[in-house]
């Protein structure tokens, strides 16, 4: 497919989970439906992004920040499926449109350059659970904050709705951060031969990990339990220096992507 | 709780982690084989009837929740113990040898000029090294002897269609085995265990001024890398059976995450299990 193309379905993508969300706040059973038929064309279009960089590489498109942002726009669709049947998770749905939507929208004013040489040392069977663990986290952490903001706003007798899914999506997302962080250092260790280098992005994504754990630990403390959800909105924010930041400004990270 | 049961565990867990301690402190002072013999089997053996009968006698409900916990909290001891033994204990030197295959005529010639004596240029690429050795930040030079003999006998390098991308590096060595030489290659992510040390591709570079390939090696020895790859295998197994594989019961946990799944129907009078042995835990 040509550049032109990609970013027109990237585009339309973005349009779709936006109409779909805006969709979500009208009553009545027919605009749930609509709502629900423009999501999954929106997940279809953003999923063809996906096959098509697969295709052109010929692996799991997850090495430059372009491919990593559209599968994760796919990844969203993916964990709420989970979260809708183990959690019920189904008030949730209009914060995971939202989340794809922003996240395809900043991924439509990016450099799309899909092609790309796989260095030796990303050549690894660790390559593609460590990405793929983290964006299920990732996902997962940016509805839970998205949730616990709007603890602050919503009425009184919501709050609690809010606070449990929350920490559903929270509980759901520590281990696979988890499991991220730990194949990383696995990696490193057949790979570098050590577990931990400072590196910038390792460093930051152990903060966020921490914060999590800091969460699902103060919650369970009388005491601390009404401080606990600082944590979240702080775990989101080191989410998005690891993701973003450490890239742009981190100087020389083992874990540059080529943008 | 039994009281003879706990007390052994204490005991046995103290008797452990001395026991580790001492073999860290002997390690560090040079003895060699402490990480690799008996005492290091009894040790863990230990540890793990010890963890094993604990994980039993201090969970009465024996749900995966709380069994995790343990799993989890002691993966992180023993990834802890692990590292720190290796920053006492272990060796971790880079090093670049000569690629024997890349000196050329050309370079050889060159370096006949240069006032080496063609003897002298046959000996330093065909050399077979015993010893690694690396000067530190504070200028002192740190060398180890090896316990076997080696040379970098050949270097792969493959570049995709655009002929600038690496795709591949594959360094072949020598090693000397009762006087004859066996060729064993190495690759980045596939580390070459040899003689009790782990041998890492890291980089390949030219040598200036001559032109010859120097291959940049990692020599580790880790005693203790089992217990840090153990420590992680079971932070991850605790966390999973923690955070995923979560009790359904609501008495076990005062959080009311999962009161969601069971809903009881009309009518029915449902009645949460109690702990037997303290009721309800608030």
């Amino acid at each position: 497919m040509t550049g032109t193309a990609l970013r027109l379905l990237c585009l339309g993508a973005a349009l779709l989970y936006y109409a779909a969300f805006a969709l979500s706040y009208l009553k009545g059973k027919r605009s749930v439906r609509i709502s629900l038929a423009l999501w999954i064309a929106g997940i279809v279009l953003n999923a063809s992004i996906v096959a098509n960089n697969w295709i052109v590489n010929g692996y799991m498109p997850f090495v430059s920040m372009y491919q990593v942002l559209t599968f994760l726009g796919v990844t969203f669709g993916l964990v709420y499926v989970y979260m809708r049947y183990m959690h019920n998770g189904a008030f949730m749905k209009r914060y995971f449109m939202i989340s794809q939507a922003v996240i395809m929208t900043g991924v439509f004013f990016m450099a799309q350059n899909a092609e790309w040489h796989f260095p030796p040392a990303l050549q690894s069977a660790y390559f593609i659970p460590h990405v793929f663990s983290y964006m299920i986290s990732y996902s997962l952490v940016a509805v839970g904050a998205i949730l616990c903001l709007l603890t602050f706003f919503v009425r009184k007798e919501e709050r609690k709705k809010y606070e449990r899914g929350m920490y559903n999506l929270i509980v759901t997302a520590f281990p696979f951060m988890v499991l991220g962080l730990f194949l990383g250092s696995l990696w490193a260790n057949a790979c570098w031969g050590n577990y931990w280098a400072w590196d910038n992005k390792e460093v930051w994504s152990l903060v966020t990990v921490l914060s999590l754990s800091v969460y699902l630990h103060f919650r369970r403390q009388e005491k601390l339990s009404k401080y606990a959800k600082y944590f979240v909105l702080a775990a989101f924010v080191f989410e998005i220096i690891t993701l973003f930041f450490v890239g742009m400004f981190g100087g020389d990270s083992m874990h540059a992507y080529s943008t | 709780m039994n009281k003879k049961i706990s007390l052994t565990l204490y005991v046995a867990l103290a008797v452990v982690t001395a026991a580790l301690l001492v073999m860290t402190i002997l390690a560090s002072a040079g003895v060699d084989g402490v990480w690799s013999g008996m005492p290091v089997v009894i040790v863990l053996l230990v540890l793990g009837i010890a963890i094993a009968v604990s994980l039993i006698v201090f969970n009465p409900r024996r749900n995966f929740y709380s069994i995790g916990f343990y799993v989890l909290h002691l993966g992180i001891v023993l990834f802890l113990i692990g590292s720190f033994v290796y920053t006492v204990s272990g060796s971790e030197i880079y090093v670049s040898p000569p690629n024997k295959s890349s000196f050329t005529d050309v370079i050889r010639y060159q370096m006949v000029q240069n006032g080496y004596t063609a003897e002298e240029v046959e000996e330093f690429a065909s050399k077979f090294y015993n010893e690694v050795g690396s000067t530190k930040e504070d200028g002192t030079t740190e060398i180890k002897s090896l316990g076997f003999n080696f040379r970098v006998a050949d270097f792969k390098t493959e570049y995709y269609e655009d002929g600038k991308s690496v795709k591949y590096y594959e360094a072949t060595l020598e090693f000397l085995e009762n006087g004859e030489t066996v060729e064993k290659s190495l690759s980045v992510n596939h580390p070459l265990y040899y003689g009790g040390w782990k041998i890492y591709l890291m980089d390949v570079g030219v040598n200036q001024p001559f032109g010859y390939q120097e291959v940049r090696l990692l020599f580790k020895k880790d005693p203790t890398e089992f217990l840090s790859t153990g420590g992680i295998l079971l932070i991850l197994a605790g966390t999973f059976m923690m955070c995923l594989i979560r009790p359904r019961d609501k008495a076990v946990e005062n959080d009311d995450s999962h009161a969601s799944r069971k809903i009881p129907k009309k009518g029915s009078a449902v009645t949460p299990k109690k702990n037997p042995k303290g009721g309800e835990k608030k």
